[in-house]
């Protein structure tokens, strides 16, 4: 069957092709509002207007590629925080209230991590030196800012 | 005088001529014999054209079920073997595919209730559905039974 004479659902062209997006496709997925594909994808895209559309078999495509890429790009964020900042991976752990054993599970990709945990170590990993400061409950920054307004 | 007939058949927003409702331009159990056909493993036999319209829209929905693709792509399937004549709303003229398409309305289908648009493809080789909007309603819907539908889901933000 040719796929690339079926019309793009977007702009009803008939440019399709297949195409690696990684680095390009993002959309919602599990708790994730926007997850972003970092591994190597070939889904048939829009010569005209970049809509990927979606055939049989491309979901559990696409499941399997979100999969590695938040996995790879947690490890890689505490990878980062790690070697920026020098601190340990129990001391990571303790700053951002999960235990060292489910740190060390998503950092090895045992496991993938949550929105909300993948999020938090994106945005230390964004300027770790800072952050990890900011993040500390027993630094400053949070005593001025909450304990002594209350 | 064809063309002028045709526009206003394609446009008519109820589908109703002279007092009776036009039935959908597809045949619902051809549509659901390509979706077996894909649940069976014949996998080009449903497109989804615009997913974010779609796959995407329902894994947005359902945020706080961790839900992934083929699960989206699931319920969407269990959802489009669920539609009868009943729920059909009408068959619009689509100006970018050149196409008729018809539209279905889903009532209280894991809680909400949905907005459908397909056609079936017989452009090329072989025929196919292409799947073009599965999301829930974002006006209200009369179908042809008389029912109306509700909005039942509000974005957040």
């Amino acid at each position: 069957m040719d796929i690339s004479k079926r019309r793009c659902g977007n702009c009803a062209e008939r440019r399709l092709a297949l195409k690696n997006v990684r680095g390009e496709f993002k959309s919602p997925w599990r708790d994730f509002p926007v997850a972003f594909v970092t591994v190597d994808l070939s889904l048939w895209t829009c010569a005209n207007c970049g809509n990927s559309v979606m055939i049989g078999g491309d979901a559990e495509k696409i499941d399997a590629a979100y999969e590695l890429s938040v996995r790879d790009q947690a490890a890689q964020f505490i990878d980062v925080i790690r070697s920026k900042t020098g601190i340990g991976s129990g001391q990571l752990a303790e700053l951002i209230g999960v235990s060292p054993q489910h740190l060390s599970s998503v950092h090895s990709g045992k496991q993938r991590p949550s929105f909300s945990l993948w999020n938090f170590l994106k945005m230390i990993a964004t300027d770790p030196v800072v952050m990890v400061k900011k993040a500390n409950p027993n630094l400053d920054i949070i005593r001025e800012n909450i304990l002594l307004r209350a | 005088m064809a063309l002028i007939t045709f526009w206003r058949l394609a446009d008519n927003s109820d589908r109703k001529v002279k007092g009776h409702r036009v039935p959908a331009k597809f045949d619902l159990k051809e549509v659901k014999k390509l979706i077996q056909e894909f649940a069976a493993g014949a996998r080009g036999k449903v497109f989804f054209s615009l997913p974010q319209a779609s796959v995407q829209y329902v894994i947005k929905v359902f945020d706080a079920n961790n839900m992934s693709d083929r699960e989206a792509e699931r319920l969407i399937i269990q959802g489009l073997l669920q539609l009868t004549d009943s729920d059909f709303h009408r068959t619009i003229w689509h100006p970018h595919w050149r196409t008729l398409m018809d539209e279905y309305g889903l009532e209280a289908y894991k809680k909400h209730n949905w907005y459908i648009k397909f056609f079936i493809d017989d452009e090329g080789d072989g025929r196919f559905l292409s799947e073009v909007s599965f999301h829930p309603l974002e006006t209200g819907m009369s179908l042809s039974n008389g029912r109306t539908l509700d909005v039942t889901y509000r974005p957040k933000g």
